[in-house]
C-alpha cells in the first residue's frame, strides 16, 4: 500500500516536471522563431518591429538587446529624416520668400527703366524698390546665419562678459530706432556687475532679433527690458504691448519658417526666432514665449551664471 | 500558460470577499457541534462526526454555491476584449479560470478538514485518531478536486455572460437540482454523480444498489466537456 | 502595397436590418496619423473592432500588415495597441499593477515598461490609488499607457481624449504626434471633433451614417479649402507692380512664373481683371477659393455638419 502510494506521488510530481519543461522548451521554440520573423522584418527595412518578451523568458536579455539597437537606429534614422524634411520645407519656403519680393523688385525695376514712370513718381519707385532689396538682403543674411547655426558650422568665442554692461550697449544702439518708430521703451538692468559665460556677437544678434521680431509683429508701441539676476541664473525678458501671440502660435513660434500671420505679410521671414532659440540653446539657455493676461506677449530668456 | 494562471491569481490581490467565503468552511464543523452537544454524545465515531462536518451540506450545496459565486466574481471584471487582441486564447482562458476555482476548491476542503478535527477534538466530542484523519484528507481532496470539475457548466455560463444576475441564478438552480436529483438518478447531474462517486466507500452510509463508478465518471465527463466546448463557442462569438 | 498598413476592401456590418458600415475602403499608410472623423453613432467604433477582429465582419475584407487577422492572431496582434471603448481594467488593482498583469501576458520591448509607459501619460509609478477609485481622465490615460505598454507598431485609439480636460487633450494630442513623427508609428485615431482630428491626423477619413464619404490628405483639404484668389497672368512682376500700386495689395505670394496667390479675398475681382487687361497684361484665369473647413464639411455630411 505504501509503495504503490510512493510510486503513485513520484509519477506524478515527474509528469508535472515533464510538462513544465515541455512547455518551457516550446516557448523557447516560439520565441527562436518570433526573433527570426522579426529580423527578417527589420532587415526589409521595418525599424518599427519589436520583440515582445516576457520577464520569465529565457530569451529576454537578447531580445531586449536586439530592441535597444533597432530603437537606436530608428531614432537616429528619425532624426536623419527630420532634418531632411526642414530642409526641403526650406528649399520651397526659401523660394517663395525669395521669389515674391523679388518679381515684386523686378516689376519696379522695369517700370523704371520702360519709362513709365518720371519725376517725383520715378524716385519713389527707385525708394520702394531699394526697400525691397534691403528686406532681401537681410532675409538672406539671415538665412545664411540660420543655416551655419543649424549645421553647426559657426564657431563661438565664449568668453567672461558682464551681461548688464553689454546689454547696456546694445540697447544703447536701438534707442534711436525705437524713437524712430514712435515706440516707448522702459529699462530696468541692474547696475552691478554679473558675469555670465557668452559670445558676444551672439547675444547681440539674440537681442536684435528679438527687437526687430517686436517691432514688426507685435503691433504695439512699448516696449520694456529687464533683467533679474540670481545666484545660479540670469533671467531677461522682454515684453512689448502688441497683441500677443494667437494661441495657436505660441508653441510654434520657434520653428523655422514659421509665420504667425497667415496671411504671409511681406516683412519678416520666420527665421529670427529660431536663430534666437538656437542661440541661447548654445548659451545653455532657455527661452520661452508668453502671453501677458492684459495684451502683450513676453520673451524671457535665461542664462546661467558663469562659476 | 503558467503566465495566464499567475496573472489570475494576482487579479485576485485586494477582493477581501474571496477570503470572507472560505469562512463558509466553517460553517457545517460549528452546525456540527450543536448537534451533537445536544443529541447524547456518547458513541459517536469520527467518522460519522465527519459525515456531518464535511460530507454532507458541504458537498451538496454549500462548496457548489461558493465556487458559482467564485466564478462570477472572477469573470465580472473582465473587459475580454482588451484580452483577446494581447492575444490570448479562449481555451487558455477558460482553463486558467477552472485552476483558480480548482485551487479555491481544494483550499476550501482542507479548511473544512482541519476545522472539522478542531472542532471535534476541542469540543470533546470524538478522540483524535491517524486514521480517521487522514480518510478525511483524503475525503476532502476527493471532493475538492471532483465538484470544481461538476460545475464546468456553471463556469461556462459565467463566462460567456457580462451581468452577474444570470450566472448567481443558475448557479442557484443547478445546485438545487443537483440535491433534487440525488434522490431520483444519482447519474444525470454531475453534482450528484460526484456524490455517488464520493459515498462508495464512507462506513454507515447503505446505498440501494453499489455505486456504478464508471456512469457516474461518465455524466461528470460528458457535463465537462459539453460545456468546455459550449464555452469555446460562447467566447469565440464576435458580436 | 508595403506603405498600407491597414486597408479595408468594401468593409460592410448589417446587425438585423440595419446597414451600420456600409462598403468602406480604409487606406491607413505607414507612419502616418489617420483620422476617422465622424459622429457620433456613425459607425467608428464598429469600423475600429471589425479591423482588430472583434467584431465580425458581414462582407467585405480587412487587411492589416497585407495579412488577415484571422488565423493571424500571434503575429498581428503583439504589433498593435488599441483602446476600444472605455479601456476596463481590474478596479481591485492599482494602475501599476493592472498594467503589470498585461506585461506579464503579452510581454514587453523593453525590461521597464510599465514605468516608462506610465511616464509617458503622466500617471504616477507604484501609486496606491485602485483603478476604481481613478478619474475618467486618469482612466483614459491608463488605457493609452496600456496600449503603449509593447511599442507597437500601429495604434488604434477610439476616442482616446473622452473625458479629458482640456490640457490632458492636449497632452495627449502632443504625444500621439511625438509617437508618429519621432519613432514612426501608425496611428488610427477616431472622433467627433473635427477640430482636433485637423490639428493632429495627416490624412482624414470622413464617415457617416456608416459610409465612407471622403478619404484624403489634410494637406490637400487645407489646400482645396482655404481663403485666397488664384491669379494667373502672363507676366506676374507687371501683375505684381500694379497690384502694389493700384490695389494696395501686400499680402500675396508669387508661386512661379505664372501664378499668384492673393490672400485678401475682400478685393474687387472684376476692377484687378480690367486693370491688368488695360495694361496689356494676359489674364489666364482668377478665381476666388473661399471654403473653409467646416463649410466642407458640412457639405460633405450633406449640410448636418460635424460638432
Amino acid at each position: 500500500m505504501k509503495w504503490t502510494l510512493v510510486f503513485f506521488f513520484s509519477t506524478i510530481i515527474s509528469i508535472c516536471v515533464i510538462v513544465y519543461l515541455w512547455a518551457k522548451l516550446c516557448r523557447v521554440k516560439e520565441q527562436i522563431s518570433n526573433i527570426k520573423d522579426a529580423l527578417e522584418d527589420i532587415k526589409k527595412g521595418n525599424l518599427n518591429r519589436r520583440i515582445l518578451t516576457r520577464k520569465s523568458d529565457m530569451t529576454k536579455t537578447i531580445c531586449y538587446n536586439i530592441n535597444e539597437i533597432v530603437m537606436n537606429n530608428q531614432s537616429q534614422l528619425t532624426k536623419l529624416k527630420q532634418s531632411e524634411q526642414a530642409y526641403k520645407r526650406l528649399m520651397t519656403s526659401l523660394s517663395h520668400d525669395v521669389k515674391t519680393p523679388l518679381t515684386s523688385l523686378v516689376g519696379y525695376l522695369e517700370a523704371i527703366q520702360e519709362k513709365i514712370v518720371t519725376g517725383e513718381e520715378k524716385e519713389e519707385y527707385i525708394g520702394v524698390a531699394l526697400a525691397k532689396a534691403y528686406h532681401l538682403k537681410d532675409f538672406v543674411e539671415s538665412l545664411f546665419e540660420w543655416v551655419k547655426l543649424d549645421a553647426k558650422e559657426q564657431i563661438f568665442q565664449f568668453e567672461i562678459c558682464d551681461l548688464n554692461e553689454l546689454s547696456r550697449n546694445i540697447l544703447a544702439d536701438w534707442i534711436p530706432t525705437l524713437e524712430d518708430k514712435l515706440f516707448g521703451y522702459e529699462i530696468d538692468i541692474p547696475d552691478l556687475e554679473y558675469s555670465v559665460y557668452l559670445d558676444r556677437n551672439a547675444y547681440v544678434l539674440i537681442l536684435n532679433n528679438l527687437f526687430q521680431n517686436i517691432l514688426l509683429h507685435s503691433g504695439g508701441d512699448k516696449i520694456r527690458f529687464q533683467i533679474f539676476e540670481d545666484k545660479v541664473q540670469a533671467a531677461i525678458i522682454v515684453t512689448d504691448n502688441g497683441k500677443g501671440i494667437p494661441k495657436k502660435h505660441l508653441s510654434h513660434i520657434f520653428e523655422r519658417l514659421y509665420q504667425g500671420d497667415e496671411s504671409r505679410s511681406t516683412s519678416g521671414n520666420g527665421l529670427g526666432l529660431s536663430i534666437v532659440q538656437e542661440l541661447v540653446s548654445i548659451h545653455s539657455g532657455m527661452i520661452r514665449a508668453e502671453n501677458l493676461s492684459h495684451g502683450g506677449a513676453t520673451f524671457t530668456i535665461t542664462l546661467p551664471k558663469a562659476l | 500558460m503558467l503566465n495566464l494562471i499567475q496573472s489570475e491569481f494576482l487579479k485576485l490581490r485586494r477582493r477581501k470577499f474571496i477570503w470572507l467565503m472560505l469562512f463558509a468552511a466553517l460553517f457545517m464543523p460549528l452546525v456540527a457541534i450543536f448537534y451533537f452537544s445536544g443529541a447524547n454524545a456518547t458513541e459517536i465515531t469520527p467518522i460519522h462526526f465527519y459525515k456531518w462536518t464535511a460530507f454532507s451540506y458541504t458537498l451538496w450545496i454549500i462548496l457548489p454555491f461558493v465556487l458559482g459565486m467564485l466564478c462570477t466574481m472572477l469573470i465580472y471584471n473582465e473587459n475580454q476584449e482588451q484580452l483577446w487582441i494581447i492575444p490570448i486564447s479562449r481555451m487558455g482562458y477558460f482553463f486558467s479560470k477552472f485552476v483558480v476555482v480548482l485551487f479555491y476548491s481544494i483550499c476550501f476542503m482542507l479548511i473544512t478538514a482541519v476545522s472539522s478535527i478542531l472542532a471535534g477534538v476541542t469540543s470533546g466530542l470524538i478522540v483524535f485518531t491517524t486514521d480517521s484523519i487522514s480518510f478525511l484528507f483524503i475525503k476532502c481532496l476527493e471532493i475538492g478536486i471532483l465538484i470544481p470539475l461538476a460545475i464546468l457548466p456553471i463556469l461556462a455560463v459565467t463566462v460567456s455572460q457580462k451581468g452577474y444576475i444570470l450566472p448567481v441564478c443558475v448557479t442557484i438552480v443547478f445546485t438545487f437540482f443537483g440535491f433534487i436529483l440525488l434522490m431520483i438518478n444519482m447519474y444525470i447531474h454531475p453534482l450528484s454523480s460526484t456524490t455517488a462517486i464520493f459515498m462508495r466507500n464512507i462506513e454507515g452510509v447503505v446505498l440501494d444498489e453499489p455505486v456504478n463508478m464508471g456512469k457516474a465518471f461518465l455524466c461528470i465527463g460528458i457535463w465537462g466537456i459539453a460545456s468546455t466546448i459550449w464555452a469555446k463557442i460562447a467566447l469565440g462569438k464576435e458580436k | 502595397m508595403d506603405n498600407i498598413v491597414i486597408e479595408t476592401r468594401q468593409l460592410t456590418k448589417i446587425y438585423g436590418e440595419q446597414t451600420v458600415v456600409n462598403e468602406v475602403n480604409l487606406h491607413v499608410r505607414k507612419g502616418r496619423i489617420y483620422g476617422l472623423l465622424g459622429r457620433n453613432g456613425a459607425g467608428k467604433t464598429t469600423i475600429m473592432k471589425m479591423i482588430l477582429g472583434l467584431s465580425s465582419v458581414t462582407s467585405g475584407e480587412v487587411d492589416v500588415f497585407s495579412q488577415t487577422i484571422k488565423g493571424n492572431e500571434k503575429y498581428i496582434y503583439p504589433r498593435i495597441g488599441a483602446i476600444i471603448e472605455t479601456p476596463g481594467f481590474y478596479p481591485n488593482l492599482t494602475g501599476t499593477e493592472n498594467l503589470e498583469i498585461f506585461a506579464k501576458l503579452r510581454g514587453t520591448s523593453r525590461p521597464n515598461a510599465v514605468k516608462e509607459a506610465l511616464g509617458v501619460v503622466g500617471l504616477p509609478y507604484r501609486d496606491k490609488k485602485v483603478f476604481s477609485k481613478y478619474s475618467l481622465g486618469m482612466k483614459q490615460r491608463l488605457g493609452i499607457a496600456n496600449a503603449i505598454l509593447h511599442d507597437p507598431e500601429l495604434l488604434i485609439l477610439d476616442e482616446p481624449t473622452n473625458g479629458l480636460d482640456p490640457i490632458g487633450i492636449a497632452e495627449v494630442r502632443s504625444f500621439i504626434q511625438d509617437l508618429c513623427v519621432k519613432r514612426g508609428k501608425t496611428v488610427l485615431i477616431s472622433s467627433h471633433i473635427l477640430s482636433e482630428i485637423s490639428l493632429l491626423a495627416d490624412d482624414i477619413g470622413i464617415i457617416h451614417n456608416g459610409v465612407l464619404l471622403e478619404e484624403n490628405s489634410l494637406a490637400e483639404l487645407h489646400k482645396r479649402n482655404s481663403k485666397y484668389i488664384l491669379l494667373q497672368v502672363s507676366d506676374t512682376a507687371k501683375a505684381v507692380l500694379l497690384l502694389e500700386r493700384r490695389f494696395h495689395v501686400k499680402e500675396y505670394s508669387v508661386q512661379d512664373t505664372h501664378t499668384v496667390l492673393l490672400y485678401d479675398t475682400d478685393l474687387d475681382m472684376a476692377e484687378i481683371n480690367k486693370a491688368l487687361m488695360l495694361e496689356n497684361i494676359s489674364v489666364i484665369s482668377l478665381q476666388l477659393c473661399n471654403d473653409t473647413l467646416e463649410d466642407y464639411f458640412k457639405k460633405v455630411t450633406g449640410g448636418e455638419g460635424i460638432a
